[in-house]
């Protein structure tokens, strides 16, 4: 049990992310010399360049997500050998956790879904100071590891990252900015850092970039999100071949969206946006009916 | 049986403590002497097979969740009232796990007589690691323990946890949340018939109608609790996510998509054939009888 909770210990920041950080500050020190140095006709023509930019690539990056149709035909298919994930160079997942219910919903999600592969990578989101979060986290991997025999490569890699709290319960919204631009840089981190257990001698840039994002409704999952599409809206990663967000709304919801929920419908940035009632998906435009991913399944009897 | 007649005396004394609960007073009076009358049926089976006496009594676990607290339903679950219709139904202890409000929870309990707890074992603490456990006490299995019930907030955490362990559930939906989202839930579970909606000041109600479905259902003698197995079977998986990784490499994502397609194809029209072949086996039965 110490060795996972030693495993699960978070990670430094990443040169990458400095780059980044630096590039922002880079890019703020221009725009206020430009300023006060160009003249306002200049001014204007710059930022609607940079305006129709940002709107042309969310557009083109919103037309490559599947559709619900799609989405739909792939849970269909009941075969058992599809899909197969096991023979690729890597698969490399990120989920965000939440507090509370969030978190054990996840937690569910990721106990229905696990498959033991040996290319596989699970990185763990937690928000600071959520010491009950990481508790139930061990027991998962303590349970992911108890299934299979002792030193077998197929339980795959573990790391998680920490960030702070997007929103608290009962935090007010005029606060929320604030407290989010401190998640959101440390999300940089957390999507582009590559993995310790996976080195890039060994594997390249393979597991460099997440491939899969998850999350189910807590604040900070949003804005975590938000940061991974601006990284791809800028060519920063690979939009096509890596962080491809999945949003599933919370059980809780059976008939109105959350504010997280409304929040991923209306910018979009959701590859594929799940719900878990046949209701609520019957309601919204463009989400995916995934049934009861995220709750135990009701005992026999 | 004597229980129950000190709980007709009680009833009264309740019924007066809270006069705007009429109605459901008059409700629980008649629900318990139901019950008494099922009792006294089940009783002389019941002295035969095994001594009565061997199962402890119901316990009732109240929970608020580890996130926010819930001060209205602690409130409410330490009334005199309420530790009155919890003896009625047969219960004996009362759990409750309180979140950030333990020591104003404790203050309300020690307030409360003996006569007002009604031999009702209250224990409260502020968290816990080992939910499963607490709920596991209130799931019936046949010859262990009688069913009791657990009151929780709205939190999906909670409640999925506890439909999946297949305790009877009362869900309280905790208002001061953002848009009260936990009301959703818990109506729709009321509607799908799997908990009972609480509601605040009237949680004696819902515990009334627990009882009518331990009654009505097998709740009380379950099989013993297996936990689910790990990793779940290849049916019951969840793949959207390894589809989601297959879209990063186009090429294996069409290559699989064309697998699962003829696959899929091949089940489809293996079960038209089924389906035909049932027919028409149909048809030569109903020729044979005609002959």
């Amino acid at each position: 049990m110490d060795e996972i909770r030693k495993m699960l210990e978070d990670i430094g920041p990443d040169r990458f992310a400095l780059f980044v950080y630096l590039g922002l500050i880079g890019i703020a020190i221009l725009s206020i010399a430009g300023f006060f140095l160009l003249s306002w006709s200049w001014i204007v023509a710059i930022a609607n360049v940079f305006i129709a930019f940002v709107i042309w690539r969310h557009v083109s990056l919103r037309r490559a997500h599947p559709r619900p149709e799609t989405g739909r035909r792939w849970i269909s298919r009941r075969n058992p050998s599809t899909p197969n994930t096991a023979g690729l160079p890597a698969v490399y997942f990120l989920y965000i956790l939440g507090s509370g219910g969030h978190t054990s919903e996840m937690l569910e999600t990721i106990k229905r879904k696990f498959v033991p592969q040996a290319n596989a990578h699970r990185r763990y989101l937690i928000t600071t100071g959520d010491q009950d979060s990481l508790d139930r986290l061990v027991k998962l991997e303590c349970l992911i590891r108890r299934c299979l025999p002792g030193g077998d490569p197929r339980v795959g890699t573990v790391d998680t990252f920490r960030v702070p709290r997007a929103r608290r319960v009962h935090q007010p919204l005029w606060t929320a900015p604030l407290s989010c631009l401190a998640t959101a840089v440390h999300a940089v981190n957390a999507l582009t850092r590559e993995p310790d257990c996976r080195p890039a001698t060994r594997h390249g840039a393979q597991f460099k970039y997440p491939h899969v994002v998850i999350t189910n409704g807590p604040a900070t999952g949003f804005v975590v999100c938000l940061v991974g599409h601006l990284l791809k809206l800028f060519y920063l990663v690979p939009a096509e071949s890596r962080l491809k967000m999945v949003y599933v709304e919370s059980w809780a919801r059976c008939r109105s969206l959350s504010l997280t929920g409304r929040l991923f419908l209306w910018t979009g940035i959701a590859d594929v946006f799940c719900v878990q009632h046949e209701d609520l998906a019957r309601r919204t435009r463009g989400a995916l009916y995934v049934g009861r991913v995220a709750a135990p399944l009701a005992p026999p009897g | 049986m004597v229980n129950g007649v000190n709980g007709v005396g009680g009833c009264s004394d309740g019924g007066s403590s809270s006069g705007s609960n009429s109605v459901s007073v008059t409700q629980a009076r008649e629900l318990k002497r139901r019950r008494v009358d099922l009792l006294s049926d089940d009783g002389v089976e019941t002295h035969q097979n095994t001594p009565q006496t061997a199962l402890p009594g119901r316990r009732c676990f109240v929970t608020v969740g580890a996130t926010a607290g819930f001060r209205a339903l602690l409130d409410e679950v330490s009334t005199a009232g309420f530790c009155l219709c919890l003896a009625e139904h047969g219960y004996t202890t009362l759990e409750v796990q309180c979140g950030p409000d333990e020591a104003a929870f404790a203050e309300r309990v020690a307030r409360l007589s003996d006569d007002d707890k009604h031999g009702i074992a209250i224990r409260s603490f502020g968290y816990t690691g080992n939910m499963q456990a607490h709920i596991l006490n209130c799931r019936g299995q046949a010859g262990v323990r009688p069913a009791g019930c657990v009151i929780s907030h709205g939190g999906t955490g909670t409640v999925g946890e506890v439909l999946g362990v297949g305790a009877p559930l009362i869900v309280v939906a905790n208002p001061t949340l953002m848009d009260n989202h936990q009301l959703e839930l818990a109506e729709s579970l009321e509607e799908q018939n799997v908990a009972v909606h609480g509601r605040i000041g009237s949680l004696a109600a819902a515990i009334d109608r627990v009882a009518e479905r331990i009654i009505q259902g097998t709740l009380d003698a379950l099989p013993p609790y297996c936990p689910p197995s790990f990793p779940v079977p290849a049916t019951d998986r969840i793949t959207l996510f390894d589809w989601m990784v297959l879209t990063c490499y186009p090429d294996e994502l069409a290559a699989q998509m064309h697998i699962a397609d003829l696959d899929q194809a091949e089940a489809d029209f293996a079960q038209q054939q089924q389906q035909a072949q049932q027919v028409s086996s149909q048809e030569n039965n109903g020729l044979a009888q005609l002959d």
